[in-house]
């Protein structure tokens, strides 16, 4: 699967990581955590990949970065900045440096193309122009129309986004991430409602992504095939607790055999 | 697959009934009560119905045929209901609009404002229009414009109620996806959740409009005006043959609405 030249070591790009998750614990009911003290550090130009079965835990870590899961207890920093403290406007503010892509896409179903993207930009833009897509600032259309083109879906501008295939639709939320102008991008299974085709063209798209734009991108699978064609290095959870941390050419199949494991029991 | 014997046997026994059968005999007994006291306390009577029918036919025979001089009266009366339930709807949908992002759970920013907008919309919903313009007469003056008023306040009630509930089904998906770009609650709401519901919202107007036709026939009782109040008159003073052009007129004009309401109701959703 290892495409030549990718992945030979585990490459850590240099400088400070753009999100940093320390000690993270959650349970939704008691004594039964989901996360049992996750770290996670994920820098500019990588696309990390959290590799781990369902109920594992992951899709709860990335919510929980961004609050939109409150953590019971931890930090998540996001470009030095801890988000995990912060309330109201201030929350708001520091949610702009991440964008959420999801399995279910989630875009207004009713509106073109376009203006899902630019309402990636919400968050940067405010008062009055903010209330009307039509009175969005010109900056910001260009902004989308770029992340458009970006992802190569400029000709479905004015299509609604219920009528996009399900690969369209992902790769228009992935313009709306880019239109938030974040430099980390947490990206929920991404490719999990998409046929194979779809999926290797999305996760091709948050590779390119990450490298040439220098975005740290996080990105919950439980696909080790395309993890490994893709993660700069894959992080391998499993009951709420980081169990391995490998190169995707180090990653052996014991360690995958070891996440999906339990679930195997369950089943 | 087959079943053995062994197994039949393990299957658990049907827990004993006695206590339910018990409950199930006190309740029917309960009901009969309830019904026997209801037929007394209105006095119901099969007899009073039969010996009446006659009055039916003199009512009938003093009815036909219906007045041609108050035809045109009998329109433009009605007009004046239809602009009531018109402005009275409009006003409702607005004050609706603004109360109902507090009263869906699922958006509502804190626990109180909920129980707040919860708490008019009952009250509005509960009490019917003509109630209230039992009331607003006294405040505006007779008239049509405390029947709309009248209207504007119950309907809140149910268009709120209807508009909360269609929020609170309504897929979260692109609200989560707003809220985490750092989105305002407002935004999400402009952006996210009125373009997932904006369909659902006209046609439940469009369907209150309807009924708000009805109700201020009611409120034109009260002294309301329009045609209900027309149709009161008339027959408070006997004049059978007036109120049966306006019943006619009436009945246009609500078949009309409905079938106009339901035709652009089947074309948006």
């Amino acid at each position: 699967m290892t495409q030549a030249g990718r992945g030979l070591e585990a490459p850590r790009p240099a400088g400070a990581p753009a999100l940093v998750v320390r000690d993270l614990h959650k349970s939704f009911r008691r004594n039964e955590p989901v996360l049992k003290g996750i770290d996670l550090d994920v820098r500019p130009g990588e696309l990390v990949v959290v590799l781990g079965a369902n109920g594992s835990g992951k899709s709860t870590l990335l919510r929980c970065a961004i609050r939109l899961i409150e953590p019971d207890s931890g930090r998540v920093e996001l470009r030095g900045e801890d988000i995990t403290a912060a309330s109201g406007a201030d929350l708001r503010r520091l949610r702009r440096n991440a964008a959420m892509i999801f399995q279910q896409i989630h875009l207004v179903r009713r509106r073109n193309a376009l203006d899902n993207v630019t309402y990636g930009a919400l968050g940067r833009i405010s008062g009055i122009r903010s209330l009307s897509r039509r009175a969005f600032p010109d900056d910001v259309v260009e902004s989308a129309w770029r992340s458009l083109e970006r992802v190569g879906l400029a000709e479905k501008a004015w299509q609604r986004a219920d009528t996009l295939s399900g690969g369209q639709a992902q790769r228009v939320a992935i313009a709306r991430a880019l239109c938030q102008q974040a430099q980390v991008i947490l990206a929920d299974e991404p490719v999990s409602s998409l046929d194979p085709r779809a999926a290797d063209d999305v996760l091709a798209l948050l590779a390119e992504i990450a490298t040439s734009d220098g975005l740290a991108v996080a990105c919950v699978l439980h696909q080790p095939d395309l993890a490994r064609k893709y993660g700069t290095r894959i992080v391998g959870v499993a009951a709420g607790e980081v169990v391995f941390e490998r190169s995707p050419t180090s990653i052996t199949d014991a360690d995958i055999a070891h996440l999906y494991h339990g679930e195997l029991d369950d089943g | 697959m087959t079943v053995s014997p062994a197994a039949v046997r393990q299957r658990p026994a049907k827990p004993h009934p006695r206590l339910r059968r018990v409950g199930w005999i006190l309740g029917a007994v309960g009901v009969v009560a309830i019904y026997v006291h209801a037929w007394r306390d209105i006095g119901a009577s099969v007899g009073a119905l039969v010996s009446g029918l006659g009055n039916l036919g003199n009512l009938i025979h003093r009815s036909v045929p219906p007045a041609r001089d108050v035809l045109h009266a009998s329109i433009s009366a009605s007009i004046v209901t239809l602009d009531t339930a018109l402005i009275g709807t409009t006003i409702a949908l607005f004050l609706s609009l603004l109360i109902t992002p507090f009263a869906a759970s699922n958006l509502s920013p804190h626990r109180l404002l909920y129980e707040g907008a919860r708490i008019v919309i009952a009250f509005t919903r509960t009490i019917p229009s003509f109630i209230f313009a039992l009331y607003l007469v006294t405040v505006v003056g007779l008239g049509p414009y405390a029947a709309a008023l009248a209207i504007a306040v119950h309907s809140v009630g149910t268009l709120g109620k209807l508009f909360a509930e269609t929020i609170e089904d309504m897929e979260m998906g692109p609200v989560d996806a707003l809220r985490a770009s750092g989105a305002s609650r407002l935004q999400v709401f402009l952006h996210a959740v009125l373009p997932g519901v904006a369909p659902a919202f006209v046609s439940l107007t469009l369907y209150r409009f309807d009924v708000n036709v009805r109700d201020s026939l009611a409120t034109g009782f009260v002294g309301g005006g329009g045609i209900g109040f027309l149709m009161f008159t008339s027959i408070q003073l006997f004049q059978y043959r007036a109120a049966a052009t306006e019943l006619l007129v009436l009945l246009v004009v609500l078949l009309a609405v409905e079938r106009v309401s339901t035709v652009l109701r089947s074309r948006i959703v």
